[in-house]
């Protein structure tokens, strides 16, 4: 019995995942595998049909193994990223105690959780494994080539995401130690996405296009041959070379994929031992971090603010916010967006570039910052009523607060990307600088409010998701109608044909009403919540 | 404690040989050269101020960490060497531990009596017995986090004495339960001593402590500074309640001059 502890915790571990549709669990793997036979065998090739013409063209060229290479490779890195993110986002030991307060050995918990979950880690191989296979199938490739091919996709993507479960499981029996670690593993967990988004943004941006040169992307071949995500690539396009002919597979080919088979059971096994070693609940230290005494930020943030009660308030807020270690990370990784779509994406070339290009980032940098306004809780957010002080009152408070933040970090962003415009005059970069002031102060009354009438009390909660999205979005209602809507208005009325600044002026104005509207409600919301 | 059953004294089912837990490079002690022994079907109350050092005494002897220094012995199997059959024999109930909160009571207790090594006919029995016992069967196949804190501390003891252990931990067994729940908690545990089991109870409320335990130990700083029964307990420091000779032992009372303002 004890010798399939893993199955046990695999079994709770699905379970947990497919809670919320209980009553389909039992039809859940035939819904899942019929839809994606279906999808594999007959609508994807259907669909995909219409492009044999192309794939013909692109399988027999000299770049195509490199091409799958590098697809595979973003994928591999994805799977191996967003488990450790999922896990450190969300690090507590009190499950743990119960669990191992048992007989069970860590390596059979690690393993069973993420047999729990590997069901949805196929589906996802088999989904994007299934984007090569339906263009494919209609160069005649058999089933049996399009199974191994999709066990390929299935193994590579297997791998990375149990090297990011063992990898997350031993950051987090590291940092679980004390509440600092699980706050700097929350951090982390969201900068992890970084370097999946700079590489996104270099693909689209152009900065891959030496690969479709044989010996130009030499190089960055043999790099990409390091990685397990590789391995299987050149049997892909053999495949599709010799469609219907398993015999047609080059020993080049062979070996790499079968290195694959083997190196994703020595993963596994190097996984158990690993955490079998070092999964454990012990504590490194007692030690708490200490607050010093206010230095002169806070002292001059008091006297700014009047030395009164309400300064203490908007210190203390600010103090809890600053401790945060997601917090800060979460404005790290603003920045390094930023930077991203500057260098990678979109280099702004006038003064209207400067301020599209920053459009995207002031909701989201509004949408982090207000985001923790309830995220310690209801009873956190509702502590204040314990006290004389008013509704109106706590979140004049939190606006004083996010307005420190939010208001200076636009200013500066748009400062940067506008010096970056060559030839920028300084009208248009005070112009600049006022819009995003705006906005700043627009959306932050939009945020507030919304996380005010939808409160998120956890990250994980979906209101939390949801108001995000909100926030991100809402600013494209204003800017894309006054662009196409405005814009055609203003050179019919009144023959206006550069009419991009009035049209800014009136978003900016847009946002600031919408904004003192949703912050009535979410006020208006506050009061009432009990 | 009142009752009529014999203990086992030559038979030390626990024996604790200078158990040490420090950290931070030795600076925390949090526990310190901690000798006891409890014998087999003896109720043994763990007392101390906050961070005195008792749950992460409970936390050693069940194995979930491992000492600095010293070790302990729990029906022959040391806590070092032979930590999967502690564990086996054993049944801890945490102090405030996590539960599967997706999963529903029936759930939860066949994964944690499946972790035990529980067969499946023989579990499935067992947790309804848990459940009815708990006045929880007509909530088995409600997810945990529809349960009030006092349902799930029920859930966890459940899941703490699944597989029948010969040594049960307690870590504040009735903190978040009603009168009504705390009575059927504690009929519980007289009811498993009676039947042999040797419990170690780790509690800040007295009265569960003096109700229940044959023997006390009040720990403080993470040494052991008073062992016996509550009435040796209460000659030694020569006071008449519980609560007078722990507050003795451990000082802390608060000074009637402290909090001026308060005139």
């Amino acid at each position: 019995m004890m010798s399939f502890q893993w199955w046990i915790i695999a079994k709770a571990d699905y379970r947990l995942i497919t809670s919320r549709f209980r009553q389909l669990r039992p039809f859940l793997p035939y819904l899942l595998g019929g839809g994606l036979v279906f999808w594999i065998f007959y609508l994807g090739p259907s669909l995909a049909e219409s492009m044999l013409s192309e794939m013909d063209t692109y399988v027999y060229s000299l770049v195509a193994v490199v091409l799958v290479q590098f697809i595979l490779f973003f994928f591999f890195l994805m799977f191996f990223i967003f488990p450790l993110m999922s896990i450190l986002q969300d690090i507590q030991d009190h499950h743990f105690e119960n669990l191992f307060s048992t007989p069970i050995r860590p390596g059979n918990l690690l393993f069973g959780e993420f047999l729990g979950k590997m069901p949805f880690y196929v589906t996802f191989a088999l989904i994007i494994g299934s984007f090569f296979t339906i263009g494919m199938i209609p160069l005649g490739i058999d089933v049996f080539q399009v199974l191994i091919i999709l066990a390929i996709f299935v193994l590579t993507f297997l791998t990375a995401s149990w090297m990011g479960n063992v990898t997350a499981v031993l950051v987090r029996s590291f940092l679980m130690k004390n509440a600092r670690g699980r706050d700097i593993g929350k951090g982390v967990a969201f900068l992890m996405v970084i370097p999946l988004v700079g590489i996104m943004y270099a693909a689209m941006g152009g900065y891959f296009d030496f690969l479709l040169d044989p010996e130009k992307g030499k190089w960055f071949e043999d790099i990409l041959n390091l990685f397990p995500s590789s391995w299987g690539a050149e049997i892909i396009i053999e495949f599709a070379r010799n469609p219907g002919d398993l015999s047609a597979i080059s020993s080049n080919a062979l070996f790499p994929a079968l290195f694959l088979v083997v190196f994703t059971a020595l993963v596994f096994l190097f996984g158990i031992v690993l955490a079998n070693r070092l999964y454990s609940l012990e504590l490194k230290s007692f030690s708490a971090a200490k607050a010093k005494p206010d230095r002169m930020f806070y002292r001059f943030l008091r006297q700014l603010l009047g030395n009164g009660p309400f300064a203490t308030m908007v210190v203390a807020s600010w103090k809890g916010y600053v401790r945060t270690i997601r917090n800060l990370t979460m404005l790290l990784y603003v920045i390094a967006l930023v930077a991203a779509m500057n260098i990678f994406l979109m280099q702004p070339e006038d003064s209207e570039g400067a301020i599209v290009s920053t459009i995207m980032i002031t909701p989201l940098l509004t949408a982090f910052i207000v985001g923790e306004i309830a995220i310690q809780g209801k009873e956190n957010l509702l502590l204040y009523k314990q006290t004389p002080v008013t509704t109106t009152s706590f979140v004049k408070m939190k606006l004083t607060h996010y307005f420190l933040i939010i208001v200076p970090l636009a200013i500066i962003l748009e400062v940067i990307i506008s010096l970056l415009v060559p030839g920028i005059k300084l009208y248009e970069i005070f112009f600049n600088v006022g819009f995003q002031m705006a906005m700043a102060i627009g959306l932050t009354l939009f945020s507030t409010g919304l996380f005010l009438r939808n409160p998120a009390y956890h990250e994980k909660a979906p209101e939390y998701m949801i108001n995000m999205q909100v926030i991100i979005f809402v600013i494209m209602i204003p800017f894309f109608f006054g662009l196409i809507m405005l814009d055609m208005y203003l050179y019919v009325t009144f023959g206006i044909i550069d009419s991009f600044y009035y049209i800014m002026v009136v978003v900016a104005f847009s946002t600031l009403s919408l904004g003192a509207l949703l912050l009535y409600i979410g006020v208006r919301h506050l009061d009432r919540l009990e | 404690m009142q009752t009529n059953k014999s203990l086992n004294i030559s038979n030390g089912l626990i024996q604790i040989k200078d158990l040490s837990k420090y950290y931070s490079n030795g600076r925390i002690r949090a526990v310190d050269e901690l000798r006891l022994t409890i014998h087999q079907g003896e109720t043994f109350g763990l007392l101390g101020p906050n961070g005195a050092g008792k749950t992460t005494t409970l936390r050693l002897l069940n194995g979930l960490i491992k000492p600095t220094n010293g070790t302990a012995s729990i029906n022959g199997f040391d806590i070092l060497k032979d930590a999967q059959q502690v564990k086996s024999i054993c049944g801890l109930l945490a102090e405030s531990p996590g539960v599967h909160a997706k999963l529903s009571a029936f759930e939860f207790l066949e994964l944690m009596g499946a972790l035990y090594g529980l067969r499946k006919n023989e579990l499935k029995t067992r947790i309804n017995e848990l459940l009815t016992f708990f006045d929880l069967s007509d909530r088995k196949n409600d997810l945990i986090e529809g349960f009030s804190t006092g349902m799930r501390q029920k859930v966890l003891l459940a899941s703490a004495i699944i597989h029948n252990p010969e040594v049960i931990f307690l870590d504040e067994p009735t903190a978040g339960l009603d009168p009504r729940a705390a009575r059927t908690v504690k009929e519980l545990v007289k009811s498993m001593s009676e039947r042999g089991k040797t419990i170690l109870i780790s509690s800040h409320r007295l009265p569960v402590v003096e109700e229940l335990c044959d023997r006390i130990g009040i720990i403080h700083k993470g040494q052991l500074i008073a062992v016996g029964t509550i009435t040796d307990i209460k000659e030694q420091t020569q006071t008449k309640t519980l609560e007078e000779a722990f507050i003795a032992i451990t000082g802390g009372n608060p000074s009637s001059s402290s909090l001026p303002w308060r005139a």
